[in-house]
């Protein structure tokens, strides 16, 4: 019984199914947070998911990218319903779909995400939800589950995703989002006076305990580190990519 | 979890986005959890499925976990416990994924259940007719050695209320396996 283990295949798959939940785009219960976060702060670390707006204004290094191949398609629906699109054209490996509630109610995606409409969302910007899927081999359709008789529509379009590498800067320090490949030496952040840049991760690190917990051995250690830091804001230089050239600011741990 | 604060740096690290963090969560507690889903009676396969799905859930419901002792087992053991007593439902949610990932094609199902454990169809059979709270109670104190305090904080229940409700749970299981005609050690063990 003590060496009963998953099918190592199955494990593996899951752990990478893991990483890559981990680093995909918040799903869409979270997005609304998300950005609320960025408006209320103002500044914020970039990771390679969960930035999406960010990043295809600002074009971090190492963030997905999005290339859509033919013009999207509309559909308005109600209740649950499968909506058939044009063939997809070679090399997609993703769909954008973007679903406005025009009634109240709950509307799914088919990997279970799913967005809850109230009334004060209809007709404002709360309505609209964004949200992309891996495509699948031979995939001609777009399932939305609905509340009965809950009014959408769906703007759809195939599209290639991929990640950007990370750029490497004249000191050979690599810059750009967080992803599933690791951390790179600057990591993306916006600054407090609203500029985007780069911050050193280890600097980042040791002022978000990250550092130290590495050296701790018993909680009473952490609770200790807490304590000693606790309301307290460490403030770290926000550089362009160079890694020397400040440009901001930003504050961990206020 | 004898390495709770490894794993809170982890966790930590997780929340943040860390992936390698979360993988680590996963490997420290993949075997664990999956040999809990194959005790509960779930087929080799199932196991597999209750066991990806309960890391899915640690993801997907990350911002509501509960640690206990510095560590995310328990909510997970008690989370597999569910979806392992009410599969059908809760698989749902990850089924595409579920049947989209590889698995050893070569390996005899029949192969499988022989390296694992002894079905406990009737524990599975009188578990599920529990209140899941009890379910999961009794699971994690007698199967998996829990500390009733610590079950009941992840619960969410009073350790005086998990007490009583551990004692009613233990007699009525052990009536109903009396009643199946089970007498195997796990059973005894359940039932003390």
């Amino acid at each position: 019984m003590t060496d009963t283990k998953m099918d190592r295949v199955f494990a593996h798959a899951v752990r990478e199914e893991l990483i890559h939940g981990v680093t995909k785009p918040s799903r869409i219960r979270h997005r609304r947070r998300w950005i609320g976060l960025g408006i209320v702060v103002g500044f914020g670390v970039l990771a390679g998911g969960g930035t999406a707006i960010a990043a295809s204004i600002w074009g971090v290094p190492g963030t997905p990218q999005q290339t859509t191949l033919i013009p999207p398609e509309h559909f308005t629906e109600t209740g649950t319903a499968t909506v058939v699109l044009s063939a997809a054209p070679a090399h997609t490996n993703d769909v954008q779909l973007s679903l406005v509630c025009l009634s109240p109610g709950s509307f799914t995606f088919s990997d279970g995400a799913s967005v809850e409409c109230g009334p004060s969302d209809i007709g404002a910007s709360s309505a609209v939800s964004t949200y992309d899927l891996p495509a699948k081999p031979g995939q001609t359709s777009v399932t939305i589950t609905a509340s009965p008789g809950a009014h959408w529509s769906l703007t759809a379009g195939w599209t290639i995703k991929t990640t950007t590498p990370w750029g490497t800067n004249g000191r050979g320090q690599t810059y750009g989002a967080q992803n599933s490949n690791g951390t790179p030496d600057l990591i993306a952040a916006v600054a407090t006076n609203g500029k985007t840049g780069y911050v050193f991760a280890k600097q980042l690190a040791d002022a978000d305990g990250d550092t130290a917990a590495q050296h701790f051995t018993s909680p009473a250690q952490a609770l200790a580190w807490q304590k000693v830091h606790a309301g307290k804001t460490t403030v770290i230089p926000v550089y362009e990519s160079d890694g020397t050239t400040q440009i901001g600011v930003f504050n961990v741990g206020s | 979890m004898e390495d709770g604060w490894e794993e809170l740096s982890d966790w930590s690290r997780a929340l943040k986005r860390d992936p390698r963090a979360f993988a680590r969560i996963f490997d420290r507690h993949e075997g664990r959890v999956f040999r809990h889903s194959l005790n509960l009676g779930a087929s080799f396969h199932d196991a597999e499925d209750v066991t990806a799905a309960s890391f899915f859930e640690l993801w997907r419901r990350r911002d509501k976990v509960r640690i206990v002792e510095g560590s995310t087992l328990p909510w997970l053991l008690v989370t597999a416990t569910n979806i392992s007593l009410n599969s059908r439902r809760s698989l749902r949610r990850y089924r595409t994924v579920l049947d989209r990932l590889p698995r050893t094609t070569d390996i005899d199902e029949n192969v499988r259940l022989g390296s694992s454990i002894d079905k406990n169809e009737d524990l599975y059979r009188s578990l599920k007719q529990l209140n899941p709270t009890d379910g999961s109670l009794l699971v994690l104190t007698a199967v998996d050695g829990v500390a009733i305090n610590d079950a009941a904080r992840l619960l969410g229940i009073s350790d005086g209320a998990a007490r009583v409700r551990l004692h009613r749970a233990r007699k009525r299981l052990q009536n109903q396996l009396d009643r199946s005609g089970d007498t195997r050690p796990h059973a005894e063990g359940v039932g003390r």
